[in-house]
């Protein structure tokens, strides 16, 4: 069977484009013949078909194509409307508009214009629905889609890629001094819950008396976005922060990685996530997870982490003065991400499940 | 008792982290977010705010709030006050925000607040006599609906405060039960400190006693180390004394040897000028103890001479005639003699005795090619052939003294 996967825009170092990658290699180890489509690409992302060639790779009723909607195309919906093929919607999320109301006219728009196209790929009535998580099946399930023609695959990703990188020493060397060390990984949108996260750690600062404590932002600052990493910066100021959150933007794997290393958690108070690669990359490196159950963050976490239904700023604090403190706590949880990592989220367990709903098409 | 699971173990430990939370939010309240809401509203600039927003604070937050929504400034310290002092003395928010927005500052910013001009309108009605208070009673009444509302949801609120209270509370109890536990711990723990300290300072005392018998033996051997040296010295003392008296006597015998030689003198003489008269200008010459007269007789030739004696006394006497002796070993002086570096070297057989073969083979190393060796035979035998085969002729200088040159 041919198997066309299309990607609006491909790019090499992002988690859909990552996903996208990943599964066309795991699909062709199942035996069957993969190609990518892609309106653009960023990166080195290898041979890439441009999209008005899929109807031709996929021309019998017996092939495949893959669409991963990320965000708004207008082009998707009349192209996978003229294939002959079956279709798989892979679905990775559109953060809702309203997040970035009062920051980006534009983000707004094309946030409103993507979720927009959810109802049209609902009424294409496609062989299957593929979220990340059961939370992204929500807005698909909400469009009309019956449960029976979803599934959910979390994306494939390059953890072990992070796992066998060395980690940055300079890294290690500036933040392994024994201070209380807070990590939030993901870029600086309104959805993310930056505000929240500092408003936390200034709780922390203030209610436990430490004062050496840091908070590393790992994490790129859009520039069509930067009212939101005014606000951000605002508020450090006005907590009396600024030499204690650090942000640390585009670094490469080691850098990450000693990151994860030197951190006593990794703190999410993030209000919208359609699953969170950070979160399993915590799980892989045994960075214990503390986090608001923002979208799929829970689901994502399962019982691997401690994970809150309010954001109020001292649970966070009180948690990782806990963690600190209580050595059996923080072994547990690593343990336990550990293993979810390993038993849902390593690359042999996807393409197993990879395997099974490509199964359904056979 | 079952050993605890790790979900039991997590439920706990949220439990109590919940508990140290509503603990910490008592303890350490955090300052309201002012920065966040003016930057969001600068994006949405609109230009107007609500009643319900400022009103929303309380106390100085309100007052900050209200100058910088509608003076579009933070108040000073003196507006802050006044305003303070109207809100304690029972002035409602409408009246402190109408005066604001109604002052002359405030016209000028023109900030819009929707419904803001009747209910002032009304909240200053009430300050003026009789009809206030008609109108104070009307507004009351019209409001009650409202307050009741508002005394209900604040008794909601107040219950969901004392809830919490309640909790922390609870968690403060377990704690200062925690705490009693881990002092009766810490006191456990203090005494068996306490009876370890007091073994530590027993073995301390012992240890004390065995270092001040070490220090007492230390400073015996001192002293027999001393007592050791000192009778070193003696000895040494006694062994120079000695020295010196054998070289005194051997001097004394040698002094009366020449006495009685009437003519030495002329001899030296003659022999100094032909052997000199050998030697180039500012010959450099080495002697082993050929005596004081022989080398001052050298010197008045214009030779550089250096000797060296090993009889003290006649070392001594020789530099009481300033001439440049030393006194020490010759072969000693001889291995530091550079290579080919000397002119002549003259000797005392008699002095040098069983070390003559040694010298005269190092004499072939120092001396320049061509350079002259000298023996005086005095009483001694002269050197066998085979030590002197080195040197290519063999000249009688005079009766005493044999002459070799190095060829």
């Amino acid at each position: 069977m041919n198997i066309g996967i299309l990607v609006p825009v491909l790019g090499d170092r992002d988690a859909v484009g990552a996903d996208a990658i990943e599964m066309a290699m795991a699909l062709e180890r199942l035996g069957h013949r993969v190609r990518l489509f892609a309106h653009s690409t960023l990166g080195n992302v290898g041979q890439v078909a441009k999209p008005g060639m899929l109807a031709e790779f996929c021309a019998s009723p017996e092939d495949l194509a893959i669409y991963h909607f990320s965000i708004g195309w207008p082009d998707a919906v009349p192209l996978l409307r003229s294939l002959r093929c079956r279709r798989i919607v892979r679905y990775h999320n559109i953060t809702p508009a309203h997040f970035f109301e009062g920051y980006s006219t534009e983000y707004v728009n094309a946030c409103a214009f993507g979720r927009a196209e959810i109802a049209p790929f609902a009424e294409l009535e496609c062989e299957l629905y593929l979220g990340d998580s059961p939370f992204n099946l929500e807005d698909f399930l909400a469009a009309g889609v019956a449960r029976e023609r979803t599934a959910v695959l979390p994306p494939f990703h390059r953890i072990d890629r992070l796992l066998h990188a060395h980690a940055d020493l300079a890294l290690l060397d500036r933040y392994q001094d024994g201070a209380a060390t807070w990590l939030s990984v993901g870029r600086l949108a309104p959805n993310k819950g930056h505000l929240n996260l500092i408003d936390a750690f200034a709780a922390y600062r203030l209610a436990y008396d430490d004062p050496s404590a840091r908070l590393l932002i790992v994490g790129r600052a859009d520039p069509r976005l930067a009212s939101y990493t005014a606000a951000i910066r605002g508020l450090v100021a006005q907590r009396g922060l600024e030499s204690s959150v650090h942000f640390l933007s585009d670094i490469d794997e080691g850098a990450l990685k000693a990151a994860y290393l030197v951190a006593d958690a990794l703190v999410s108070l993030s209000e919208h996530e359609g699953f969170c690669v950070p979160l399993i990359e915590a799980m892989a490196l045994g960075t214990p997870i503390v986090g608001y159950t923002g979208g799929a963050v829970a689901w994502t976490t399962g019982d691997a982490g401690v994970i809150w239904n309010e954001t109020d700023p001292y649970l966070y604090a009180a948690t990782l003065a806990r963690l600190r403190e209580d050595p059996s706590l923080r072994h547990l949880l690593r343990e336990r991400g550990f293993r979810r990592m390993r038993d849902a989220f390593s690359t042999e367990t996807l393409t197993r499940t990879l395997g099974e709903v490509i199964g359904r098409f056979a | 008792m079952n050993p605890e699971s790790s979900e039991d173990q997590l439920d706990r430990a949220t439990s109590e982290i919940r508990a140290d939370a509503a603990a910490a939010r008592v303890r350490a309240p955090l300052p309201e977010r002012k920065i966040v809401a003016s930057v969001r509203r600068a994006e949405n600039d609109t230009g107007h705010v609500t009643i319900a927003e400022l009103a929303r604070h309380a106390g100085p937050t309100f007052v900050d709030q209200a100058f910088r929504a509608i003076l579009k400034r933070g108040p000073d310290p003196a507006g802050l006050e006044r305003q303070m002092a109207a809100l304690a003395s029972g002035a409602n928010k409408i009246e402190l925000l109408g005066d604001l927005r109604y002052s002359a500052e405030g016209r000028r910013a023109g900030t819009p607040i929707p419904g803001l001009a009747p209910r002032y309108f009304v909240a200053k009605l009430g300050r003026v006599p009789l009809l206030g208070a008609l109108v104070r009673w009307i507004v009351a009444l019209a409001s009650l609906p409202h307050i009741l509302r508002h005394q209900r949801a604040t008794e909601a609120s107040l219950a969901v405060q004392f809830g919490e209270l309640r909790a922390a509370l609870q968690a403060a109890e377990q704690r200062d039960a925690e705490q009693r536990e881990g002092l009766a711990a810490l006191s456990i723990a203090a005494d068996a400190l306490s009876e370890r300290s007091a073994r530590l300072e027993e073995h301390a005392r012992a240890l004390d006693a065995t270092v001040s018998d070490l220090r007492g033996l230390v400073l015996a051997m001192n002293h027999w180390t001393v007592e050791v040296r000192r009778s070193i010295d003696a000895i040494d003392a006694a062994e120079a004394e000695r020295r010196a008296g054998e070289d005194e006597a051997a001097a004394a015998r040698i002094a009366r040897r020449r006495d009685l030689d009437t003519e030495r003198r002329e001899r030296i003489a003659a022999r100094a000028a032909a052997f000199a008269g050998a030697l180039p200008d500012r010959a450099r010459v080495l002697d082993l103890c050929g005596g004081a007269d022989w080398l001052a007789a050298l010197v008045e030739r214009g030779c550089r001479v250096t000797s060296i004696e090993t009889n003290s006394a006649l070392h001594r006497r020789a530099r009481e005639r300033k001439l440049d002796v030393t006194f020490g070993d010759p072969l000693a002086l001889l291995e530091r003699t550079s290579d080919a570096s000397l002119d002549a070297l003259t000797l005392d057989a008699a002095r040098i005795g069983a070390s003559v073969p040694t010298v005269l083979g190092e004499a072939q190393r120092i001396l320049k090619r061509g350079g002259i060796l000298l023996i005086d035979l005095g009483e001694g035998a002269p050197p066998d052939a085979a030590a002197l085969s080195a040197f290519a002729a063999r000249v009688p200088l005079d009766a005493g003294a044999l002459v070799f040159v190095l060829p």
